[in-house]
């Protein structure tokens, strides 16, 4: 590496880092927003997975994730609403798991779906401006979960004026078109996804097996946001 | 138990035999044991040329059967197989074995080989392994065959039935070396039966037994048998030689298991509980019932429940201590115990007094099959691969046949299609079952490290990556992925897929054909 590219590679570093900064200086200085609470389970396994590098998957830091900022009066909207899914009668697990407030990594706290592409249902009951959704799909184990989208609705059917807020299927399996995020290692700080505030009373949440074995898992997802104006 | 009752129950057991064996034979990824036959098979099929390997892969039985199947179903090459071609001969062989249980009824009694059969027809592990393209479904099949020639012999001594089990135990020797552990303890078992039971009594009306001279045919025909298969039908007479040396080997594999080994109590652990991710698996109705079956052998002192019961045990003792082990290593004494189970379930039933009692057993027994049953359809169906399933072991895992289909599904995209080059850059231990999966792919090449396959410092690796015709994919271990990644750049896409629990194999696809693919894909 010439001197030259160093500098560079260096400024581009403080660059980065300096945005990053600013950023959540300017969302933590936004009078109408506060920080994220979260309650994480413990972890479940120790040190970091293997560090697959592919493009497609994001980089493993073993750092914790950065505060996430909400408007304020944001409340946990999905605690006990009804789930519904694509696979009805699980072997492992009841549906209701889902959003029973229990997020441990252990057996006993997940529900296992069907092999291939699945989903599950989240009906908040009312419309809601969305803040923040986040999904621990199983986090006893370093894998990775095929072609996760989430989608969000006031249509139950999701036929129509879905928005998709997440989606990493980068080869459009699931048909669900094709997807710009990265795929990522399960851990228990789960997977969170900004809710942008956009309103809808329904949440689907897909997946197409793992890395592991082709189920789907779901131990908790969470969604926040305010009632919708 | 009436004739017609009989042979309907016996029906019933080989219909739910087949049931749970026959469907779906390709759901499963293929095992690297099970790819790495596959492709001696199909040498076999190709050129006739089959040598045994003295240093490994068992005995030849497995792929001459295999080679008869295969032509009978039109099948001349590698490429024309498919999973389920292979493992449909195991699963006819395990079939087999239940109707070979079943033809016990004279030795055992009709509802004890019933039983037997029925437990070894809905059993988790057997119906487990009777679908995996290895030896084990083959051998205990003729485990089976050997036990009921060998007793059939005793009960009515002649030349043709030693023939038979000695045609049985030359079988046994050209399927699974561990073959000569199950002599061991037959020779146990029959030493010790004349101690407990006495000899046994020979049928009204049969020849006087004359021992040695069935003996001599019988250690004839395990010759001209066990010679037959291992010098590839007198085309390398040098393989039976190389199966008497094959032993120092296999004795020091033994006892250097490395990754396989496991202790004493693995084998009964595996069978009587297991629980992981949410499942509960358990065959300890079999070991109950084989427990009550002991009892009944000692309370009865009857010659073949006797003798069967001191080769199960014998065998049991003898696999349980060799350091080497295997899940599928249990069925050879596995099956002993299963018809020991049978002869536990018909001494339940004769113990008990009374209508209502007998019911109440009959619904239990009924109940515990169902559940056997459903362990089955969960390990054989649902969770064939998933590492909670107690009787996967080192098993490809599904996300591997996400790979097998982007080859598919990238082929038509490829310069020259199934001609295009592939280089496979893996070390030994995660190269299987690849060479299985592109048996379509003529020029796919193996390397295990990067710098030999045309990708290190000075052996034109700038050329590989500029010109991602010369290889349109490249596979690679996670080792061998690092020290690619940073070389073919921009050059390619790359996804990555599970090949193993925690192993991890890396697809590099030229830009080129990806774009074309992709582009195909949002239409």
């Amino acid at each position: 590496m010439t001197r030259r590219t160093r500098i560079v590679a260096l400024a581009t570093l403080v660059l980065a880092l300096a945005g990053t900064a600013a950023v959540a200086f300017s969302q933590s200085q936004d009078p109408n927003k506060e920080e994220l609470k979260l309650q994480l389970p413990k972890p479940m396994f120790i040190g970091t997975p293997r560090n697959i590098r592919t493009p497609n998957l994001e980089a493993v830091t073993g750092k914790p994730r950065g505060p996430f900022f909400v408007p304020k009066g944001t409340k946990l909207l999905s605690l006990h609403k009804p789930v519904t899914s694509s696979d009805m009668q699980p072997v492992i697990g009841e549906l209701k798991f889902v959003t029973d407030g229990e997020k441990s990594g252990e057996d006993g706290y997940f529900v296992e779906l069907g092999p291939g592409s699945q989903w599950v249902q989240i009906d908040l009951q009312g419309e809601y401006s969305l803040a923040a959704i986040l999904v621990w799909h199983y986090h006893a184990q370093a894998r990775v979960y095929r072609d996760v989208v989430v989608q969000v609705s006031n249509d139950k059917d999701f036929v129509t004026g879905v928005t998709t807020l997440f989606n990493n299927d980068h080869d459009n399996t699931s048909g669900l078109g094709l997807g710009k995020e990265k795929e990522y290692i399960e851990t228990n700080e789960g997977r969170l996804v900004d809710g942008k505030g956009v309103k809808a009373r329904y949440l689907r949440l897909y997946s197409n097996g793992n890395t592991s074995n082709d189920m789907n898992h779901y131990v908790e997802v969470e969604v926040y946001g305010t009632p919708a104006k | 138990m009436s004739n017609a009752a009989f042979r309907g129950l016996a029906l019933l057991v080989v219909a739910a035999a087949l049931l749970l064996r026959l469907p779906a034979l390709g759901l499963r990824p293929m095992h690297h044991d099970e790819a790495n036959q596959a492709l001696k098979l199909g040498r076999l099929l190709e050129t006739g040329e089959y040598r045994y390997d003295p240093t490994d892969h068992h005995g030849p039985s497995l792929y001459y059967f295999s080679w008869v199947l295969a032509r009978a179903e039109g099948r001349t090459t590698l490429a024309a197989l498919d999973e389920a071609d292979l493992r449909l001969l195991p699963a006819l062989f395990g079939a087999a074995t239940v109707l070979l249980l079943i033809a016990f009824a004279g030795a055992l009694g009709r509802p004890a080989a019933l039983a037997a059969g029925a437990l070894a027809a809905v059993s988790p592990a057997f119906a487990y392994y009777s679908r995996f393209y290895i030896q084990e479904s083959i051998f205990v099949f003729l485990i089976a065959a050997f036990a009921l020639a060998s007793w059939r012999w005793r009960a009515r001594p002649s030349a043709g039935r030693a023939i038979l089990a000695g045609a049985a135990a030359g079988l046994m020797f050209a399927t699974k070396e561990t073959s000569v552990i199950v002599f061991a303890a037959v020779a146990v078992a029959a030493a010790g039966t004349r101690l407990l039971a006495g000899t046994a009594r020979v049928a009204p009306g049969a020849k006087r037994p004359s021992p040695l001279r069935d003996l001599a045919w019988g250690a004839g025909a395990a010759g001209v048998t066990a010679a037959l298969f291992f010098s590839s039908f007198f085309r390398h007479p040098r393989g039976v030689l190389d199966a008497i040396l094959a032993f120092p080997g296999y004795v020091a594999k033994s006892g250097d298991p490395g990754f396989h080994a496991h202790p004493a109590g693995y084998y009964f652990g595996l069978l009587t509980y297991s629980k992981s991710g949410g499942l509960v698996w358990s065959e300890a109705l079999v070991l109950a019932l084989a427990c009550l079956g002991i009892i009944a052998a000692i309370r009865t002192r009857e010659s073949f429940r006797v003798a069967a019961a001191l080769a199960s045990l014998t065998a049991a003792a003898a696999f349980s201590l060799i350091p080497y082990k295997t899940p599928w290593n249990a069925l050879p004494f596995y099956i002993g115990f299963v018809l020991l189970a049978g002869a536990g379930a018909d001494f339940i039933f004769r113990r008990l007094r009374g209508a209502p009692a007998k019911a109440a057993a009959g619904i239990l027994l009924g109940a515990g099959l169902l559940n056997l049953a459903w362990q089955s359809g969960l390990a054989n169906f649902r969770y064939p691969a998933d590492p909670r399933n107690p009787y996967v072991y080192a098993q490809t895992v599904p996300d591997y046949q996400r790979l097998v289909k982007r080859l598919d599904e990238l082929t038509p995209y490829l310069p020259g299609k199934e001609r295009a080059l592939i280089k496979v850059v893996c070390g030994p231990y995660e190269t299987w079952p690849l060479p299985w999966s592109l048996r379509r792919h003529p020029n796919a090449g193996y390397w295990t490290d990067a710098a030999s396959a045309g990708f290190g410092p000075g052996a034109e690796a700038g050329r590989d990556a500029a010109a991602p015709a010369a290889a349109a994919l490249i596979i690679a271990s996670e080792d061998q992925a690092a020290k690619l990644g940073p070389i073919l750049e921009d050059a390619y896409h790359a996804e990555f897929y599970g090949l193993r629990p925690d192993v991890i194999l890396t697809l590099f696809v030229a830009n080129e054909p990806w774009e074309r693919f992709l582009s195909e894909r949002r239409r």
